[in-house]
């Protein structure tokens, strides 16, 4: 009795195929010349501000490197499978000897890659604009890079991988549209959870204290890889820090790949 | 001949307009595709052609009613893993070769390696794209397409073959290139299921037809056996340029037509030639011919259509 083929074939070859569409696709490349424009601002910072400018050129590197990573995390969770669906090409596949549930993590996988080279560039290009116009050139921005700034940089990857995960489940009863939105106001919430979470408590009405609680209990923490503020001022990160924040995205990425497959079963093909 | 494709009963309905009010698709669908036919699916555009091949390669649940491909649910990876599908329309990954598109279906088919390589080459020989192997499919014709899709059907050497409409929108070379690929296909064995509202293609290749209409089973048999239950009537031919006096008029004469090589006269089935042809003899008629007329499935299927809109 055929079985089909098991889960990290198919998911490998769905993931291949993803890829390699993301690549020809020009809102990779639209979120790179954004976040470098965002860099080019830190550049110009630099000019106007007395802080540091290796100080400021890490902080905005950073936050370019998260909020364009979030968006792309954002953009092609909801999209990649919808797509899919929209284009029909996911009939002849569906009607191979394979599970939609092992369908939808090749496409995730297929995303996180995509995330990770952009990632890799953004990175490249954070480190290069930030030697050539540190005070010190290279040699004092290589003075800053030490295992904190690796971790920064690690987590905003996460961080997209998460929000990728969660706009991939929005996707499976939602339009692109409707998924990218509702997956960025996931992205505002979870930025700002502990802000929130002080509003909640002190507000004075119960049912205004329980809505706040349970919209910032429902998201994802993305406090979790955000460590901007300890980078660029050079804090101290609490020890297991790093791993806490993984294990805590893998704990998100699996319930919304589980849930996900599910309600894809419910999906019907055009 | 045992069936391979047993449907039972199938009703598939969809939620349509604000109301949500369901629009019924299939009504109580039930046919059989024994072992190594070639099954040709009829119907109108609207029918319920497509919708029912979604159904039997898995794609789509039924509302009720039960799909096999031998003795095993459809929906199954089992049944599956036996199955090849060509769409209506290829919708494939444009940014990938030929090559790449079959590396990646018959990865979801569990091949690999030196197999799936063998395999590759096989296929695209077959459907003659063994040029096109590195060409991106952005690139690629219809017909191309159309063919590189039945290579990714029969990749994984599957035992049924659905085929949803495989020469709608090809010129005639391209119609006749598909025709040849599932003739072979039907000489190594397969069964092929396919769709088409072209009867021309459903007599050339099946020796099996169903025929859909407003989401019933109408007919279903032999193409042999359908075309027997009906008679043409029989054309007697004379020469000349004139039709006796009156014979349209005569007992069982059907019609009577003046063309540009003869006169032709149509006797209705069970007319006694014998006394037609000696009264067309005795009004000085030469006589050329006399020939059955062959029902075309065309003309089966129209008026079967007619009466099923008169219903």
């Amino acid at each position: 009795m055929s079985r089909g083929p098991g889960l990290f074939r198919v998911a490998g070859a769905v993931a291949k195929v993803t890829f390699r569409e993301i690549l020809g696709d020009r809102i990779l490349y639209g979120v790179l010349v954004l976040a470098v424009l965002f860099l080019g601002l830190a550049i110009l910072g630099t000019q106007l501000s007395f802080v540091s400018p290796e100080r400021l050129i890490i902080d905005f590197g950073l936050a370019a490197l998260g909020i364009s990573g979030a968006l792309l995390g954002i953009f092609l969770g909801s999209s990649s499978l919808n797509r899919e669906f929209e284009r029909r090409t996911i009939q002849v596949a569906l009607s191979h000897p394979i599970g939609r549930g092992q369908f939808l993590f090749g496409k995730f996988l297929g995303v996180v890659l995509a995330l990770g080279v952009n990632w890799l560039l953004l990175g490249l290009v954070f480190t290069l604009v930030a030697g050539l116009f540190s005070v010190g050139g290279f040699g004092s921005l290589f003075g800053r890079l030490d295992g904190a700034m690796g971790a920064a940089f690690f987590l905003l990857w996460l961080q997209s991988a998460v929000l990728a995960a969660v706009a991939l489940l929005f996707s499976t009863y939602s339009s692109t549209l409707v998924s990218a939105f509702v997956t960025f106001g996931v992205f505002l919430v979870g930025s700002s959870v502990t802000d929130l979470g002080s509003i909640a408590s002190k507000s004075e009405s119960p049912t205004l204290r329980a809505v706040a609680w349970t919209v910032v209990r429902a998201v994802p923490n993305l406090e979790y890889f955000n460590l901007r503020e300890k980078v660029s001022y050079d804090l101290a990160l609490a020890p297991g820090l790093v791993p806490v924040s993984m294990l805590y995205a893998l704990a998100w990425m699996g319930a919304c790949l589980v849930l996900a497959s599910f309600l894809v079963r419910t999906k019907d093909t055009p | 001949m045992a069936a391979r494709l047993e449907i039972k009963e199938v009703h598939q309905s969809f939620a349509t307009g604000f109301w949500l009010r369901p629009a019924h698709i299939l009504r109580g669908v039930s046919l059989e595709v024994p072992e190594g036919s070639v099954y040709g699916f009829l119907g109108a555009n609207g029918a319920g052609k497509t919708t029912l091949i979604h159904l039997i390669t898995g794609l789509r649940k039924p509302k009720s009613g039960s799909l096999t491909l031998d003795g095993v649910e459809v929906r199954s990876r089992e049944a599956r893993s036996r199955l090849g599908y060509l769409p209506e329309r290829p919708y494939f990954h444009e940014h990938l070769t030929g090559e790449g598109l079959l590396q990646y279906f018959g990865a979801l088919s569990n091949l690999s390696g030196k197999k799936l390589e063998t395999r590759i080459t096989e296929v695209l020989d077959q459907v003659n794209l063994r040029d096109a192997r590195r060409v991106r499919l952005r690139n690629f014709s219809k017909g191309m397409l159309q063919r590189l899709g039945l290579a990714q059907a029969v990749l994984h050497e599957p035992d049924f073959l659905v085929l949803d409409e495989p020469m709608s929108g090809l010129d005639p070379l391209g119609r006749k290139e598909i025709r040849e690929l599932i003739l072979r296909q039907a000489e190594l064995g397969k069964t092929v299921f396919f769709s088409t509202h072209v009867i021309s293609d459903v007599e050339t290749l099946c020796d099996r037809v169903g025929l859909i209409s407003k989401g019933q089973m109408v007919r279903t048999g032999k193409v042999a056996e359908l075309l027997s239950e009906r008679s043409g009537g029989t054309e007697v031919w004379l020469e000349g340029s004139a039709a006796p006096s009156g014979a349209d008029t005569w007992t069982g004469v059907d019609s009577v037509r003046v063309n540009p090589d003869g006169v032709r006269v149509l006797a209705r089935e069970g007319t006694d030639l014998g006394a037609l042809v000696s009264e067309l003899r005795s009004q000085g008629a030469k006589l050329r011919a006399v020939l059955p007329v062959r029902p075309s499935l065309e003309d089966y299927f129209g008026s079967i259509g007619r009466k099923e809109d008169r219903s």
